[in-house]
């Protein structure tokens, strides 16, 4: 079976929003925004709002974890694929299930009771940091950079 | 490229200029020219030196107002009489500038036809979200066509 034509990885609180839709769509050439969260596949409000700020032209799918890993490898080669996702634990879900992801870009972590800020805009808590390691262990490229016409910054902030 | 100006009253330029910027980052030959009431005389003059400047550089530039009629618009459009390739629009919204500041290849006037279209579709009464009463199983329709996901 051919491998998903996935062109980008995204950690992002916000999920689909207008950095997403407008400059990292822009930049990464995708023509489908596939949201990967069991929250927001169980509600269609959530959904609908997400598909409010989606770039026209490009199509948007909400797949629970296990749907994602299921069906990704029916994915059509004309199918430019965005992933989105909430957390490194629903990445490191995704990888171990078989998904191909090579490289995992690391944009909104917002900061919460028991996490750290380690980057501008990215705030872990163990658990994270853990499903971060495990993440490069298996091969996965990290890359802490909010949108595209900013740098990156150095991905081994997450481990000190 | 089209050079644009955003100009009007009080810190509608540069709020409107920031918000751009959240979403769609840094934009070249994209200034804000406020219009308040610390430079109501000197305004003239800052935003004709705004449009020539940006008309130096990019041959065509693009005033999007806020007002019609209003100071910044009357002023642009005084502007624009000596000045070929200079366009003016009026009731500058942020859907329309997202569109308009990436679409910057064809001319100043195809420019301005465009932040009219995509400003006016950026204005509607949003429908209530209704939670749905059986959540529909969304991507269902999706799985297993064989011809995509």
């Amino acid at each position: 079976m051919a491998e998903p034509n996935i062109v980008f990885v995204r950690i992002d609180n916000r999920l689909i929003h207008g950095q997403v839709a407008t400059q990292w769509n822009n930049t990464v050439g995708s023509n489908l925004i596939l949201v990967a969260n069991d929250e927001v596949a169980k509600n269609t409000m959530r959904q609908k709002l997400m598909n409010m700020a989606a770039p026209q032209g490009v199509a948007t799918r909400y797949f629970s974890i296990q749907k994602t890993i299921d069906v990704i490898h029916k994915a059509a080669p004309r199918q430019h694929i965005f992933i989105v996702l909430e957390t490194p634990q629903d990445a490191l879900r995704l990888v171990e299930g078989g998904v191909p992801i090579k490289k995992l870009n690391i944009g909104n972590m917002h900061m919460s009771e028991g996490k750290r800020q380690v980057a501008t805009t990215v705030a872990v808590d163990d658990d994270d940091v853990a499903a971060f390691r495990k993440l490069r262990e298996l091969g996965v490229e990290l890359q802490i950079q909010r949108v595209p016409s900013i740098p990156p910054e150095d991905p081994e902030k997450l481990f000190r | 490229m089209v050079g644009c100006i955003i100009t009007g009253h009080g810190g509608f330029a540069p709020g409107l200029k920031a918000a751009y910027e959240m979403i769609g980052g840094d934009a070249e030959d994209f200034v804000a020219v406020p219009f308040t009431n610390e430079n109501t005389a000197e305004y003239p003059d800052e935003l004709v030196a705004a449009i020539d400047d940006l008309l130096a550089r990019d041959g065509e530039v693009v005033v999007f107002c806020d007002l019609m009629g209003g100071q910044p618009c009357q002023q642009a459009m005084l502007a624009q009489v000596s000045r070929p390739g200079v366009e003016v629009v009026c009731g500058a919204n942020l859907p329309m500038l997202l569109e308009c500041l990436m679409s910057r290849d064809g001319t100043a006037a195809e420019l301005a036809d465009l932040a009219q279209e995509i400003g006016r579709m950026g204005v509607a009464h949003v429908e209530r979200l209704e939670a749905d009463a059986a959540p529909a199983d969304a991507d269902a329709a999706f799985a297993g066509e064989g011809d995509g996901i």
